[in-house]
Order: structure tokens, then C-alpha cells, then sequence
């Protein structure tokens, strides 16, 4: 959509010459589409006027010019309560993060030294502890993946025998059932094809990270690859029942793959 | 509307003459031009399109006789000249009034009466869109979740996530938005 927004935001506010008026509105009762279109650009106004990101001249010639019947008072009230609804969605996941006010009543803690001091004693062991054992088992399959996609993978005939999975980017979540793998048909390793929109022709570094159920489990740095698509050996404990996403980033380029386990 | 012109068959077999001789053709471009008017009307923010878009047709039909078909106007024009004026008529009868911009905004958040519209409204928005299948939901629920400059770059990565261009993702939202709009209506009327 690349219509003269300004021009027919001008439209919308009664500003424009009289010709240019009865230009757009022989479009709209000719073309379903630019009419479309130009309820887009209707809509954005309101948004603005919304968000109170109109110039002072515009607010008032939206006020005076396009606010004049029922209707549209109505599509004013409509969207502002969906957006409300979807500002609304904002809050409950920031009320899910954790709490900023934990650290005021941390901080409270500081006002007696002693008691401060050992649990903070405290917290830096269980923390460490916690640390040491967790980075240990992640280091070791961190390192597995790195090892495993060190390897030329360029036969695909040597991994024939493993469970392979081809996938290409912008998948919607909701068209999975095509991109599904089935946990108990997984081999000791899987070999993922994901597919390029453009042949590379010179070989190209990408970082990729896996997330699972929207948590990221793994980030790779420094995968290369040329061709048609890019490929990972990845070892089967890391695929359990759930949805994955891939990540693949090349400097401003970023590709979505997607699939199941079930 | 204000002239309540009837159709009569004479006046329509004559409208349908002017589209063209040929009887399907002139069908087709009856519809056309129909739906064309209930675009204009609903732009221009008048209520019940459809009646208005009936009305042009009225008006126009009965007017064929003294139009100058010599003049190579195009049927279009005819009509855009009678559905200004008929949206002029429409608006100028229907101008929001004060006590209505009232009731529409609810300034007066002391007004237990404009209250409960608002608060029914909006838990009306909320029964439809959980109505909504679950992925257009979402959709609509973040695309109007940024605001500012933030929704630029906020709308250009959920298109990219949706597998859209930008204009395709409005459309989208654009039909799940008069979905919403009319389970709205028809929401706050039973209620």
C-alpha cells in the first residue's frame, strides 16, 4: 500500500480542494481496494488522534471536520477500547515479570548491617551453587552442539539414518502440522535443513538460537553455511514435546522456522 | 431519508436500459455501482449505508429522463453528484449532539447510567473477541499493543512474524476489525 497518506489524511479532515475530493470519491465507489486502503489511513488518523500525536491544528480540525456524526464517534469508541484491551494484555505480562518492588524490600533489608550481611553471604553461595551445577550440564551440551555442527555436513547421504527435518522460514505457528517431529521416532541425532529464501553464494556467518515453548534453550554463534540453506546436527535430548522456534540472524536479517514435537 | 423515493419497476427496467441493453451486463453494473455507494456512505461516517446507497439509485433512476446522455458523462458521475448531496442531507440530520458525544465518550465518570454503557461496551469487545479464533485474536490483540513510535517497528516484526508484508497484515486486521465491530453491535443491543 503506498497511497499519499498526508493527502488523504487531508481528505479525511475536510481540508482538500473540491476537485481532489471528487477524485478520491469516484475512486472509492469505483475501487473496493482503495477504499480499503483508505480506511487504513482513516484508521491511523484516529490512532493518532488517540495517542494525542496530532499537531494542535489537526486535533481540532479532527474535532471540528471529521468527529461529526455518531458513526464515527462510534469507530473512535471501538478502537480505543480495543486498544485499551490490547494495553491492557502489556500490563498483565509486565505484572507476570518480576516484581521491581522485591528489590525496595531488599534494599530495606540494608538497614541492618548484620542481618544484611549474611544473607547476602547466603545468597551468593546457594547462587554459585545453583550456577556451578546448571552451567555445568548446560557447558556440556552447549558444547556437544558445537562439536556435533563443527562437522562438514555437506553429504547428506552420511546422515541419511537420522531423523531429518526440513523447514522453511516464516512458518506460521499455526501451520505446524506440516513441521512436526515425533519424540518417540527421534533418532540419537537430528539433522535440520532450514531452507534460504536466497542462495548464498560465498560462505556466510549466521548465529541461531532455539528456543522451546518461548524459551530460548540454546544460542549458537558463528554457524556458516552457503547454498540453499543452512544445516544443524543437534542431539535428541533436546527435543521433548513442545513447540520450537529457530532463530536464524544475519546482521539485519532475521528468519523464523518453526515446528512441533509431539 | 428525507424524499423517500420508491423505485417503481418502470424506473428500474429504465435504470438498468441506461447500464446497458444487455440485461445481465446492466445487473452487474447495478451491483457494482452499490456497493461502490455503501463504501462512500460508510467513509463519509453516515449511518445505514445501504438505505443511502438504495436512495442515490432512487434519486438517479428518476432522473434518467432529464439527463443529457449526449454528453459522454459517465453512469458514475450521475451518482457521485446525487450521494454527496444525499450524505450532506444525512449528516446535517444526523449531526452527533452533545448529550450523544456524551454518551459516547462518558466524560462525566460520575454518571453511574453513562458508566454502565461504558463498562457493558467494553466487556461486550472482550466477549467478542473471545469469540475470535485464537490466532486472529492474537493478532488483533498486538497489533494495537504499541503505541507511538514504538508500533512501527512493533507492527513491521509481528507482519514479519505472521509471514505478511505490512499491507496484507492490515488487511487482515482490517476484516477481523469489522468482525469485532459487528459482533459489537449486535452484543450491545441484546444487552
Amino acid at each position: 500500500m503506498e497511497l499519499n497518506k498526508a493527502k488523504f489524511r487531508k481528505y479525511f479532515l475536510e481540508i482538500l480542494p473540491k476537485q481532489e475530493v471528487e477524485e478520491i470519491e469516484l475512486r472509492i465507489i469505483l475501487d473496493a481496494k482503495f477504499s480499503e486502503e483508505l480506511e487504513q489511513i482513516e484508521i491511523e488518523l484516529i490512532e493518532d488522534y488517540l495517542e494525542n500525536t496530532l499537531s494542535d491544528d489537526e486535533k481540532k480540525l479532527f474535532e471540528t471536520n471529521y468527529l461529526v456524526t455518531v458513526e464515527r464517534h462510534k469507530n473512535l469508541q471501538f478502537l480505543k477500547s480495543l486498544k485499551e484491551i490490547a494495553q491492557s494484555e502489556v500490563e498483565k505480562e509486565e505484572i507476570a515479570e518480576p516484581s521491581p518492588n522485591l528489590f525496595d524490600k531488599l534494599n530495606n533489608l540494608f538497614k541492618f548491617p548484620k542481618f544484611a550481611f549474611v544473607i547476602v553471604v547466603v545468597c551468593l553461595l546457594l547462587t554459585f551453587g545453583v550456577f556451578w551445577r546448571f552451567t555445568a550440564n548446560g557447558n556440556k551440551l552447549n558444547s556437544e552442539i558445537v562439536t556435533l555442527n563443527q562437522k562438514d555436513l555437506s553429504n547428506l547421504d552420511e546422515y541419511k539414518s537420522l531423523t531429518n527435518l526440513s523447514l522453511a522460514s516464516g512458518t506460521l505457528r499455526s501451520a505446524i502440522i506440516t513441521s512436526s517431529l515425533t519424540e518417540s521416532n527421534i533418532t540419537e541425532k537430528v539433522l535440520l535443513r532450514l531452507a534460504l529464501p536466497n542462495k548464498i553464494n560465498s560462505p556466510q556467518t549466521f548465529s541461531v538460537k532455539i528456543s522451546k515453548d518461548g524459551q530460548v534453550l540454546y544460542s549458537l554463534t558463528q554457524i556458516t553455511y552457503q547454498n540453499q540453506e543452512v544445516r544443524l546436527l543437534l542431539p535428541k535430548s533436546i527435543f521433548n514435546k513442545g513447540d520450537y522456534q529457530i532463530t536464524l540472524e544475519k546482521e539485519t536479517e532475521k528468519l523464523n522456522y518453526y515446528f512441533v514435537v509431539l | 431519508m428525507t424524499k423517500n423515493n420508491v423505485l417503481t419497476q418502470k424506473d428500474f427496467d429504465a435504470l438498468l436500459m441506461w447500464f446497458s441493453p444487455d440485461r445481465e451486463e446492466a445487473g452487474v453494473k447495478y451491483e457494482e455501482i452499490r456497493n461502490g455507494l455503501i463504501r462512500f456512505f460508510l467513509l463519509k461516517g453516515c449511518s445505514e449505508a445501504e438505505t443511502l446507497a438504495d436512495e442515490t439509485i432512487n434519486r438517479v433512476a428518476k432522473k434518467i429522463k432529464t439527463f443529457d446522455t449526449a454528453n459522454n458523462h459517465k453512469h458514475i458521475t450521475y451518482f457521485l453528484g446525487f450521494a454527496v448531496n444525499i450524505s450532506r442531507e444525512s449528516r446535517k440530520k444526523n449531526k452527533i449532539s452533545d448529550v450523544e458525544i456524551e454518551k459516547l465518550n462518558i466524560k462525566d465518570e460520575q454518571d453511574e447510567v453513562l458508566l454502565e454503557i461504558e463498562e457493558n461496551r467494553y466487556k461486550c469487545l472482550e466477549k467478542c473477541l473471545s469469540k475470535l479464533v485464537a490466532e486472529e485474536r492474537k493478532l488483533i490483540i498486538e497489533y494495537f499493543k504499541k503505541e507511538k513510535s514504538e508500533k512501527f517497528t512493533h507492527r513491521r516484526n509481528l507482519a514479519e512474524e505472521n509471514g505478511l508484508t505490512m499491507g496484507a497484515m492490515q488487511v487482515k486486521v482490517h476484516r477481523i476489525k469489522r468482525v469485532l465491530k459487528n459482533c459489537l453491535q449486535n452484543c450491545v443491543e441484546e444487552s
